[in-house]
């Protein structure tokens, strides 16, 4: 048997070998293995893939920018304006993070790109009012003569004499209706003119030494410059966190992890025998990280950190194993084989495994990619750890060990006998009614909060930046807009022009500021050629309306221009093609998102006004072939709102399921056991809830936490009979998970403050009511 | 040494009399809420021979917010420009001729308000202003030359002129184009 035990071990020695190289070659020059795009998490049915591909393309090019608004009084002359401009890109291209984003450049490319095309743009509603009353556009016409500084008449008049073109760009470009100065995006209140300079980070903006010489730039701006009065951009807000981080690292962390060697230093009295403790954790998390490697394309961060965690509850096979082992070899003679500790404690590790596993296994039911990951990892990795301390702990531990001493034993002892044991008979009716009374005072106090700025870490003064920077440049809403998809290119862009059309209505009620739709940019095939025809017929042709206009002598060489430089122009359609090759700035590259599976897909953006009604976006959007609304922050609270459902749910049936698989070993019994998990994570919500907090997901993603731990406590309490060594192993290993865990409470980052709070509260109610409702015989 | 003083004493004390110059313009005119007359607008464009006259009556009302053109000849038209745009009135309804489309729309109403009314304050924010008839004389005459890029692309320079009114504006766009547009105020 030992010899068998001995070849197992070396065999899981070799089987980490196996899986450390594992891990490097499957992370070797691939960072992309580990995700943190939130939409990671989403069940396949939540987007199309063309809103999968636009929000990571977008992501990526809003990710690497950095806006910074400057605000200058009006009192100031236009040459000061220009100095102050002058040196604030100065002071930006000096600083060598980041490049100027001229956006001057950025009009004139479009100007070029339509450069010929004219005769193709007019728009589908030009062209009907052309067809219906095309006497309008004689006096059009005649108006653009005559009307007041009529200005762009020059040498462009004969190319573009209804003005198309600049029509066309004031419709397509309305980011630069807000103006331009020196290359600044420029705009004003009653008292202020405000200007954006959009800059381009020169390093990936992940780089955290880069990340954080751009804050200190930020810093010193805000201390400094006082013209400069917002900031907005992933780094802005990514520095902030890792910041964060950093100083909860070094401060909440580190009191942690002294905590947690100073109780593993008291309990062994070994500089050496803690590292062998926390091993079993390691060996766990390499072989789940390898495994996951393998079996997924790429790991979410935040799967990776919860998984992690719920790994943690593996210190209790450790501390168990130890303290049972330290009990086993402490009475004389009985240190024949190394395997004597492993034949005592293996039911408990055995039962503590398959129970927790089980609750974990619970969540990988419902859809949800994220629940899948976790619980898998959290799985595999409560496996490597137990399969360690199962495998190597008889090899790592001396065989001859001292126990803890008559008098220590005597004063554990105290302590645990303190707590009332409750009887064994007529209490289970009691506990059933004590779990229901938490219900229902639960169910009536219970308040929730699905919103997704409970994942945001940034500051109220950064999120004011956000939206002041908003409001005053009328950005278009990155997480809010249309996706239309389309067999082919024509009838996406047909697509695209229907709701356009109803678009311009809802414009008109002024529930939306603006609207740009791929069709903007590219409009159909059908419509440019229409757009030409009619203009050759209308216009151009001898009974056209130039013709009678400009029917006079001194209008012969005019008229004979105009129709020279039409017939130059013979019809050659814009593309979607010519969109993707146009040398334009790539953020306004977007709205073609692409060809996937043989579905094309476009994007509508919109700007909203100060208090939109966004359920007529939604409706018009079911009202129309091929186009989806989608509304980012509305999916991620709903997405947020099924986990949380689901979560609840499944940690619900694991506990019955765990009841069930416990009853085959302690009978009736078993309740005993499912009850201090269930009773505290029930009061922990019920005093969370008291305290006004709102339940969040994260907060029950902890009590799976308190399960675990929960009825790891309860098992081996129960199958030591109660042992002075295994309360002592049960208290240190939720002290541990206190430290761990428990110290999260105090962190600023509001996922990690939620759990917790939860395992706070939790563990010391699963620590106060163990001793009371194990069975003493 | 001393030269480079005297040049930049010279060059400060010009500016300083720029400055002074212009804050006299703006003594000069008298800003009046409601302002109309009647005016010949004369446009030169290089294709063709001769420069298109029209003429007609203007009113600045609503301290300037709304501009109504009335051409009489040689066709007659009736424009309007506030702040949702340049429509132009027919038979009781409105036309839009150009919609106002965010704040470039509003730099344009701006800039027609305020030349007719002289309003130098307005138009600093877009152009920088220098006095070339003779110092503080009657009648005098602004240069504007473009700041804003939306200008610069199709303005060279606007020439202002006037008492205690704008009487006399010609706009020289890019190219060889230009507006000359003689105002009589009543």
């Amino acid at each position: 048997m030992e010899n068998l035990h001995r070849r197992l071990a070396i065999l899981w020695l070799l089987c980490l070998c196996f899986f450390v190289a594992v891990v490097v070659q499957q992370l070797n020059g691939n960072k992309q293995r580990f995700v943190s795009d939130i939409t990671y998490l989403l069940p396949g049915t939540y987007q199309n893939k063309g809103q999968q591909l636009y929000q990571k393309n977008l992501k990526k090019l809003a990710n690497d920018q950095l806006l910074m608004m400057i605000r200058l009084d009006k009192k100031l002359g236009s040459k000061e304006r220009s100095v102050i401009l002058e040196n604030t890109r100065k002071l930006v291209m000096q600083s060598g993070f980041f490049t100027f984003l001229e956006q001057q450049k950025h009009l004139n490319t479009w100007q070029a790109f339509y450069a010929n095309k004219q005769y193709q743009l007019l728009s589908i509603a030009d062209q009907f009012s052309l067809k219906k009353s095309p006497e309008l556009w004689q006096s059009k016409l005649l108006a653009h003569l005559y009307q007041p500084f009529a200005i762009g008449l020059g040498n462009s008049y004969l190319e573009d004499p209804l003005a198309i073109t600049r029509d066309h760009l004031m419709r397509l470009v309305p980011s630069q209706a807000v103006g331009v100065e020196d290359g600044f995006i420029k705009t004003e209140d009653d008292k202020f003119f405000y200007y954006l300079c959009r800059l381009q980070l020169r390093a990936d903006v992940y780089d955290l030494s880069y990340q954080k010489n751009v804050a200190a730039w930020i810093k010193q701006q805000q201390i400094t410059n006082t013209n400069a009065i917002a900031f907005s951009g992933l780094i802005y807000h990514a520095s902030y966190a890792s910041q964060l981080a950093k100083k909860e690292m070094s401060s909440i962390g580190l009191i942690s992890l002294l905590g947690i060697t100073l109780l593993l230093l008291l309990l062994s009295r070994s500089l050496l025998k803690p590292l062998i403790l926390l091993l079993p954790i390691f060996a766990g998390f390499l072989f789940a990280l390898a495994i996951c490697l393998l079996v997924f394309d790429s790991l979410h961060s935040v799967v990776l950190v919860f998984g992690a965690a719920l790994i943690g509850v593996a210190i209790d096979y450790s501390l168990h194993y130890y303290l049972a082992h330290k009990e086993v070899n402490k009475k004389p003679g009985f240190s024949i084989s190394r395997l004597n500790s492993l034949r005592v404690i293996i039911v408990g590790l055995f039962i503590g495994l398959v129970s927790t596993l089980l609750a974990y296994a619970a969540q990988a039911i419902p859809p949800f990619p994220g629940l899948r990951q976790m619980s898998f990892f959290a799985i595999m990795g409560l496996t490597g750890a137990w399969l360690t301390v199962v495998l190597w702990f008889p090899y790592l531990l001396k065989k001859q060990v001292c126990g803890l001493g008559v008098q220590t034993e005597k004063n554990i002892a105290n302590i645990y006998n303190f707590w009332p044991n409750l009887p064994s008979k007529n209490v289970s009716y009691l506990a059933v009614l004590l779990i229901g009374i938490l219900g229902v005072l639960l169910w009536f106090n219970f308040s929730i909060n699905d919103d997704l700025q409970q994942l945001n870490t940034s500051s109220a003064e950064m999120i004011q930046d956000e939206k002041n920077i908003q409001e005053k440049f009328s950005q278009y809403a990155l997480g809010q807009y249309f996706i239309i998809e389309g067999g082919s290119a024509e009838q996406l862009l047909r697509r695209s022009e229907k709701l356009t059309q109803q678009l311009i209505k809802v414009k008109q009620q002024q529930s939306i500021k603006n609207f740009l739709c791929l069709s903007h940019i590219v409009p159909s095939l059908e419509s440019q050629q229409g757009s030409y025809t009619l203009l050759e017929k209308q216009f151009y042709g001898d009974k056209g309306i130039f013709a009678t206009v400009f029917a006079g002598e001194d209008y012969t060489e005019l008229l004979a221009q105009l129709r020279h430089q039409f017939s130059e122009l013979p019809f050659k359609p814009v593309t979607l093609l010519d969109y993707q090759q146009a040398n334009i700035d790539a953020m306004s590259k977007q709205l073609y998102v692409g060809q996937v599976d043989g579905i094309h897909y476009g994007v509508c953006q919109i700007v909203f006004t100060e208090y939109p009604d966004i359920s007529v976006m939604a409706s018009m959007a079911q009202q129309l072939e091929g186009v989806n609304w989608v509304n980012q922050s509305t999916l991620f609270s709903h997405l947020l709102k099924e986990y949380r459902q689901s979560l609840l749910l499944w940690v619900g049936l694991a506990y019955f399921l765990v009841l069930f698989v416990l009853y085959f070993r302690y009978g009736f019994s078993a309740w005993r056991i499912v009850f201090v998990p269930a009773f505290a994570s029930l009061s922990c919500l019920l005093i969370l809830s008291l305290s006004g907090v709102d339940i969040t997901l994260f907060h029950l993603l902890a009590l799976l936490l308190i399960l675990g731990i929960g009825l790891d406590a309860n098992i081996f309490m129960t199958e030591s009979n109660a042992s002075v060594y295994t309360y002592l192993a049960v208290s240190s290993a939720l002290l541990s998970s206190l430290l761990a865990f428990g110290l999260l409470a105090f962190s600023q980052t509001p996922i990690l403050h939620f759990i917790g709070q939860t395992v706070f509260i939790g563990l010391l109610l699963v620590w106060l009511l163990t001793p009371s409702m194990v069975l003493r015989k | 040494m001393t030269k480079t003083l005297s040049f930049i004493v010279v060059l400060l004390f010009a500016q300083t009399s720029i400055a002074n110059s212009i804050t006299w313009v703006s003594e000069q005119l008298k800003i009046k809420e409601k302002i109309s007359g009647s005016f010949i607008q004369k446009k030169s464009l290089s294709m063709l021979p001769r420069p298109i006259v029209s003429s007609g009556a203007y009113q600045l009302k609503n301290n300037g917010e709304q501009l109504l053109w009335h051409t009489e000849t040689p066709v007659e038209s009736f424009v309007v420009i506030n702040k949702q745009g340049i429509y132009e009135q027919q038979d009781n309804k409105r036309v839009a001729l150009l919609k106002a489309s965010g704040e470039q729309f509003k730099t344009i109403e701006q800039l027609f308000s305020a030349l007719l009314k002289g309003d130098l304050e307005q138009l600093e924010n877009y152009f920088s202003l220098d006095l070339i008839s003779e110092d503080k004389q009657l009648p005098w005459c602004l240069q504007l030359l473009p700041n804003d890029e939306n200008f610069k692309k199709i303005i060279e320079k606007i020439e202002l002129y006037g008492e205690s009114s704008v009487n006399k504006i010609i706009i020289y766009e890019l190219g060889s184009s230009r507006t000359l547009i003689e105002l009589s105020s009543k």
